[in-house]
């Protein structure tokens, strides 16, 4: 086995890196450790629109990432701790999540955290969850990685995933929401930090002769091309989500407005608005081929002729109806 | 000859797995090799490779459903 550390804090980066030795690196079993700065990550066949709330990531700037495993969605930040493992995969055997879980557990334990396995796939603390994991497999390998909430901003997490009363209708992966809970609160020492948490966490997995591996510039330059190509492009965060039918009403001003929307990878095909006192037609028409995202959709409120006489009209209500 | 093409359990608890992408359709020649499609099921993305070379002349499903095991996807005329 070899050991990884990244080099970066950047979730596309790791994603990148990641691919990369699961495509790349064949000889041996890869063990990467890696922290993202604040970003989402989705399973591969989720639809963003259906798993994160669109405005607080676009007025947050947060970064949107798609990886190669299924699942659902979560929230990275410094405080998250990410493993993975890339190794061979039989094909006349079953998936398989414990082979990876229980060393995990077993050096979670040994440096005093109470954890156990939960369900097919989590690590919990008295039945919260402090680890989530996911699978690709393809050929005769294997990715299996998983999260580690040490110190994750929890808030954070609550506020950035999905709430609407809207209706969405897709075929996508939906998310499990699980209460969770991070790791240091149950330390007996609370003042340790993520960095001093992964140096005791890699010690425990491995013995001291584990080889690590360097990642040579020529490496990195191939990452950063996957990046450029795939894991930082519009068209895979956004726009691999299912195609997907939204329906909402909602109340502006004591006016019922109902907005219905389709949205095929990404681009609003078909709007339908109705209940604004005004006709919608050259609304409806300037929001159909463009891409579903909330800035965007308060801009295009704010460029409608008909809306400009009406006082005290508030865009970001007005554009709250379509998410 | 026409190969069947079946959902495939790929783990012990495994019912049936949700048909994600298809990377061929019908009528596209395939490879042995190629990837016919992806499977999600207990968070694992699995791809599915054709083990003969033919042409796929027929699909039974299509992205986004939920297929149970053993259950006929694709068939694949096998070249002779």
């Amino acid at each position: 086995m070899k050991y990884i550390e990244s080099i970066s804090d950047d979730v596309y980066f790791n994603l990148a890196l990641e691919e990369y030795i699961f495509n790349s690196l064949k000889d041996d079993t890869y063990f990467m450790l890696w922290k993202n700065e604040n970003s989402i990550v989705m399973g591969k066949h989720q639809n963003a629109y259906e798993e994160i709330n669109i405005k607080a990531i676009e007025q947050n700037n947060i970064k949107v990432a798609r990886r190669n495993t299924g699942g659902g969605t979560v929230f990275h930040d410094r405080g998250n701790l990410n493993y993975s493992v890339i190794t061979d995969y039989d094909k006349n055997t079953f998936i398989d999540y414990d082979k990876f879980i229980i060393p995990v557990i077993n050096a979670l334990n040994s440096i005093g955290v109470k954890a156990e396995k939960r369900r097919t796939s989590d690590i919990a603390i008295d039945g919260k969850k402090i680890s989530g994991s996911a699978q690709t497999i393809k050929g005769n390998r294997a990715l299996h990685h998983g999260t580690l909430l040490f110190s994750a901003d929890l808030t954070m997490l609550h506020d950035l995933l999905k709430t609407t009363e809207g209706k969405i209708e897709s075929k996508s992966v939906k998310s499990v929401r699980s209460i969770v809970t991070n790791i240091r609160e149950h330390l007996i020492d609370t003042t340790i930090n993520i960095d001093e948490f992964q140096k005791m966490f890699a010690d425990a997995m491995f013995s001291d002769d584990i080889e690590k591996y360097e990642i040579s510039q020529e490496q990195i330059e191939s990452v950063n091309e996957l990046v450029e190509n795939k894991y930082s492009k519009w068209e895979w965060s956004f726009g691999a989500s299912p195609d997907f039918y939204f329906e909402k009403e909602s109340a502006v001003n004591g006016n019922a407005i109902k907005v219905k929307l389709n949205v095929k990878k990404g681009i609003v095909t078909e709007c339908n608005i109705q209940g604004i006192n005004l006709t919608c037609g050259e609304l409806e028409e300037n929001i159909i081929g463009s891409r579903y995202s909330y800035i965007d959709t308060v801009n295009k409120l704010k460029e409608y002729s008909s809306l400009k006489g009406i006082l005290n009209i508030n865009y970001e209500e007005l554009a709250d109806c379509f998410f | 000859m026409i190969k069947l093409i079946k959902m495939p359990k790929l783990s012990a608890n495994m019912e049936s797995g949700l048909l994600v992408t298809l990377r061929k359709q019908n009528g596209d020649d395939v490879q042995k090799g190629d990837v016919l499609f992806e499977v999600e099921t207990e968070k694992v993305v699995s791809e599915i490779e054709s083990e003969e070379d033919g042409k796929l002349v027929k699909l039974y499903f299509r992205e986004g459903d939920n297929v149970k095991v053993d259950e006929i996807i694709a068939e694949i005329e096998i070249a002779e």
